[in-house]
């Protein structure tokens, strides 16, 4: 027999909650291994149930779906993040994006979109309303753009000042010094640098700094 | 005129409103030959015919206080205090305080005066966005609590039902099964009208003007745009769009939002163009489609349209205004329609 998804709801409304079951049961491939109404209780069940997938609902009282999805990301639990939620205003939905959710459901949308979006989701897909996919790819292209006028545009001041020195072939002991940081810091700073830029050493850090200053000018 | 003095008449203003508990004050700086104070008593005549507009002017809702310069009157200050009555002593005095500072700013500032008019009537924007919200809540709070109740009761009746089914069997399974199908029934409805009543009032939520940048509001908005609209929009900002006041990303915020769903509803189309960028220190905002297009009524002047169905393009044109920019209106039958705003950064 083929393991079934697992998944735990969470909605603080019994009537969905009936309802989400009800449709569920229906399918061979997916199984509710438990429903809760607020977010602690989401993060507990997660743990004790271990499930394939969540579908949570964003508002809850107390620890709500926003809250619980950042718990999540950040003690890096093991599990697909599915929201479903009435909620089609857009700063939400933007919120629920940078929160790393692997999809978005609207309640509004027919059922058989949402199993449809649980296997998906499962499946290791990505599943976002057409509006938001849009909306990435904007941000894409322009975060693009912006790196290609000018490649250390994710850099921090600090880190861009760093990288300027690198640049002009001080030593971290040197660069220390100039900037009344200690030698630590500097590396630190430079490895975010690095991890920024996407290189391994200071030459191609340097590379890149000067190649937009190139087109700078 | 210089920028200096420009933020120094704002301050004034700003400061009028906040201690004189106005709504808005607009200071005219009149050619001296153009106009006189009896005239702008008449108000909705003026050239500033967008603020005068939106706060529907009468008196007593508006205090008019003339500056003279060299004899003459230099200036207007209008003061709009919504609701009231009757200016007191103290506002009185407030006012004329305010008026002789100007007139000495003016004084040893710059002896340039054309005609030009500086509104600062900030509260206008956040007050509409405070109602906004309060209207949200109410609905929120009233009839969509009241919904939630009736299916948890429903919920509870269905229960009942089967209790009574047990111990009903004698009378045949019919009545009891009809009963419990129209209660689910009755309960799926209603769960279906929450979800559309709060899917729709989310829309409605304003977000939060104050700590996220112009560019990531109006991302939202569109995508809350397409997601309940099923159009398409094409969204083109230039790279680098500067940080501006929040009166500002409220007007465009507002302005996109109306010109998108008038796109919509009148234009027959279901694809958009939104386009945005910066450009000496001035926002440029452009909503464009190429649908069914219509002749535009007058926007400005002493023609400019009062009717009903206008509401919406007066709105976008008076928050425009309200913050120092301008609004334009280019369609024809046939060619579809073109927004075109342009405001400063710096409200």
């Amino acid at each position: 027999m083929v393991k079934r998804i697992q998944v735990i709801l969470a909605d603080d409304h019994a009537l969905v909650l009936d309802g989400l079951k009800l449709h569920l049961a229906d399918t061979s491939d997916i199984e509710v291994v438990a429903t809760v109404n607020n977010g602690e209780a989401l993060l507990s069940a997660i743990e004790i149930h271990r499930p394939d997938v969540v579908i949570t609902d964003l508002m809850m009282a107390g620890m709500d779906g926003f809250a619980v999805l950042e718990q999540i990301r950040q003690r890096n639990l093991p599990v697909r993040v599915l929201v479903l939620t009435a909620l089609a205003d857009g700063q939400a939905l933007q919120r629920v994006v940078e929160l790393e959710a692997d999809g978005i459901v609207l309640k509004t949308e027919p059922s058989r979109q949402m199993i449809e979006a649980i296997r998906q989701v499962a499946g290791g897909q990505v599943v976002y309303p057409r509006a938001v996919h849009n909306w990435l790819l904007r941000r894409a292209s322009r975060h693009q753009a912006a790196i290609d006028t000018d490649p250390t545009h994710t850099l921090s001041d600090r880190e861009k000042e760093v990288l300027a020195h690198i640049a002009q072939g001080k030593t971290n002991q040197e660069i220390a010094s100039t900037l009344h940081l200690s030698e630590n810091t500097v590396k630190y700073y430079l490895k975010n640098v690095y991890q920024k830029l996407q290189v391994h050493n200071r030459t191609e850090a340097a590379r890149i700094y000067l190649q937009g200053k190139e087109t700078e000018s | 005129m210089p920028q200096q003095l420009f933020r120094a008449y704002e301050a004034v203003l700003q400061s009028l409103i906040d201690h004189a508990q106005a709504t808005a004050a607009v200071l005219m700086l009149a050619d001296s030959a153009v106009e006189t104070p009896h005239i702008l008593t008449q108000v909705g005549r003026l050239t500033s015919t967008g603020w005068v507009r939106l706060i529907e002017i009468s008196p007593p809702d508006v205090f008019i206080q003339p500056l003279a310069s060299q004899g003459t009157t230099a200036a207007l200050l209008a003061v709009h205090s919504a609701g009231q009555r009757q200016w007191s002593p103290t506002q009185q005095c407030l006012i004329r305080a305010a008026a002789q500072t100007i007139e000495n700013l003016s004084r040893d500032g710059n002896r340039e005066l054309d005609w030009h008019q500086i509104t600062a009537s900030r509260r206008i924007l956040p007050v509409t966005e405070e109602e906004l919200c309060r209207i949200v809540l109410d609905i929120h709070d009233g009839p969509v609590q009241k919904m939630y109740a009736a299916v948890h009761r429903l919920s509870h009746l269905q229960h009942l039902a089967e209790r009574l089914a047990v111990t009903a069997t004698e009378d045949g399974d019919e009545p009891i099964a009809t009963y419990r199908e129209n209660l689910q029934e009755v309960g799926w409805l209603l769960e279906t009208a929450l979800t559309e009543i709060r899917t729709f009032l989310g829309t409605f939520h304003p977000p939060e003007f104050k700590q996220r940048p112009l560019l990531d509001i109006l991302e939202g908005l569109i995508i809350q745009h397409e997601t309940m609209t099923q159009a398409i929009v094409h969204f083109e900002a230039g790279s680098t769009i500067p940080e501006v006041d929040v009166p500002i990303k409220i007007a465009l915020y507002r302005i996109v939002q109306q010109a998108l769903t008038n796109g919509i509803r009148h234009g027959g189309v279901n694809e958009q163009f939104v386009y945005l960028w910066s450009h000496q220190d001035h926002i440029h905002l452009e909503v464009v489609d190429y649908g069914k297009g219509f002749t535009p009524p007058s926007l400005a002047g002493p023609s400019a349209t009062e009717r009903n169905e206008h509401i919406g393009l007066r709105g976008m044109r008076d928050r425009a205004q309200l913050v120092g920019g301008t609004f334009d209106l280019v369609s024809r039958p046939g060619e579809g329609t073109r927004i075109k705003v342009r405001v400063p950064c710096y409200g």
